[in-house]
């Protein structure tokens, strides 16, 4: 039992020193291989990072949801009390608290050019407003939504506005970037396993010979692949590995660019973005699968000895 | 060790071996020959498993190798040693990689193979050349490395497919006076050669071959 382990343990630790041997013979091809594969992955690893770094910078849902209900101008103070407290009274409502409009004229007029602007009304303009705290199952899509919709069908209602409706819309051009960003990566990754599987191929055509002669001797088919998936295997870490590099480089970048757009929508959070160790785990690890399930591909079918 | 049961032969509609019936004991030694296109290849093709009969059963060490699985060939090339025409060296890699391939294949410790690959260079009188790549070799040279990978297993079988076929007589001479040496320590050997000049001087078995027919047994 251990002999075997020890014999099985050996044949792989000759595979691995034979593989790297003939990557130290020809040190450009297995460059340029390695690169071609950190590149195929590195795109769409920047990607997926940069999406990853949106979502953590995002704050979510950590800005209470709010729904303003803006009531028809000019809306008696007893009718407004009266829609609050109807608002209240409604499900999925857990606060109300009401603007009049003589409020919102007054806080207007501190502001100089809004102020002098409406010094051209004869009348009070601005709407009272009841803002609506949702309860925990209503502050967010489809909750969320639902209820705004609900209070702004209630009769002396003219509109409503949630304070989250931005956010709302950054989420669905995430949403869109995710699945582009999916798909492509399904793409890329593709290509990694087709360019793999083919050097397999051209590789073990250019060393029939050798293979042959292995099998002559005595050498099984796992025998003769074995150093073709490590091989790939080498491929597929180091292209992986760079891969994350250049991502990790590359997120560094993306960052500062993600927290100036956020800035842009009042966003003063942020949460520690993917870590460097991980973007690194995952390329590498990603790149190490692709390239064995590019060789297996290219190596279930064959048969190297005779 | 080696049995031939009415063994057919065919490749492509031309017989290269015809009901052929044959037996080499253990321990045994034959040379077989025969014109070029005889059957001899095959025979030992036969042997090692490398070509399946169309008829007849082969018997190596009391198994019956046709009914072996794929899975199963290389353990029986492991117990065989065979020696090639163009000894078909690895030219990528130095004498001694070479020669120990087969343990390499087998599993042998590291300690050991290179006892094991340094004893058989030096049966092989090449002991001191393992550093060197095969193309730096004479032709003789390399036809004795390739002997030397076929025993550095130390094989049941040792088998050859026409051995002295690019070296001229008195290398030719010495590579034959190897194998028999070799069978003396043990080993069932079979030498495929068309030189019966050669052969008939060295007082061992020879089967001739005849379009694929057993011609002769002396």
């Amino acid at each position: 039992m251990f002999a075997t382990l020890r014999l099985y343990l050996d044949s792989h630790r000759l595979a691995m020193a034979e593989t790297l041997a003939r990557f130290a013979k020809a040190p450009l091809a297995s460059a340029l291989t390695v690169s071609l594969i950190a590149v195929a992955l590195a795109l769409p690893a920047i990607a997926l990072n940069a999406l990853h770094h949106t979502g953590a910078l995002l704050p979510d849902h950590s800005i209470p949801a709010k729904i303003s209900v803006y009531l028809r101008p000019q809306t008696a103070d007893a009718d407004v009390r009266r829609l609050a407290e109807e608002i209240a009274g409604i499900e999925g409502v857990s606060r109300v608290s009401v603007i009049r409009a003589e409020e919102s004229l007054r806080a207007f007029r501190q502001q100089r050019d809004i102020g002098d602007m409406l010094a051209l009304f004869d009348s009070n303009p601005l709407p009272a407003v009841v803002e609506v705290a949702p309860d925990g199952h209503h502050d967010r899509d489809p909750g969320l939504n639902l209820l705004s919709a609900r209070l702004r069908n209630l009769a002396g209602v003219d509109r409503t506005e949630t304070n989250v409706a931005w956010l709302r819309r950054l989420d669905a051009i995430i949403a869109l970037a995710q699945t582009t960003v999916h798909l492509l990566a399904l793409l890329f990754a593709a290509v990694v396993l087709l360019v793999i599987a083919a050097i397999i191929r051209s590789e073990t055509e250019s060393r029939r010979d050798e293979m042959e002669i292995l099998g002559l001797l005595g050498a099984g088919e796992a025998f003769i692949k074995r150093p073709f998936f490590y091989t790939a295997l080498c491929y597929g870490l180091g292209g992986g590995l760079l891969a994350g590099l250049v991502s990790v480089l590359a997120g560094a970048v993306i960052d500062e660019r993600l927290r100036q757009l956020l800035a842009l929508y009042d966003n003063a959070l942020s949460r520690d973005v993917a870590s460097w160790p991980r973007v690194l785990l995952y390329t590498t690890g990603a790149g190490g699968a692709l390239c064995l399930a590019g060789a297996w591909l290219s190596l279930r079918k064959e048969r190297l000895s005779r | 060790m080696i049995q031939l049961h009415k063994v057919v032969k065919r490749f492509r509609g031309e017989t290269a071996l015809a009901e052929i019936d044959f037996d080499l004991g253990d321990g045994e030694m034959a040379f077989l020959t025969g014109h070029s296109g005889a059957g001899k290849s095959t025979l030992l093709r036969l042997v090692a498993a490398i070509e399946r009969p169309d008829f007849g059963r082969v018997f190596v060490n009391g198994r019956d190798i046709t009914r072996l699985k794929r899975s199963q060939i290389p353990y029986l090339r492991r117990r065989i040693g065979f020696v090639f025409q163009n000894h078909r060296l690895l030219f990528d890699r130095t004498v001694f990689d070479n020669v120990a391939l087969p343990l390499r294949i087998g599993g042998a410790g590291r300690v050991d193979a290179g006892k094991r690959v340094r004893a058989a260079l030096d049966k092989v009188g090449l002991l001191g050349r393992e550093a060197l790549n095969p193309a730096a070799l004479s032709a003789g040279q390399q036809q004795r490395v390739g002997i030397a990978r076929a025993i550095v297993n130390r094989p049941l079988i040792l088998l050859a497919d026409e051995p002295t076929g690019n070296l001229d007589p008195e290398l030719s001479l010495e590579i034959m006076e190897l194998f028999g040496e070799f069978n003396r320590a043990g080993a069932t050997t079979l030498v495929a050669s068309h030189d019966l000049a050669l052969i008939r001087g060295l007082g061992h078995r020879v089967v001739t071959l005849d379009n694929g027919h057993l011609a002769a047994d002396a």
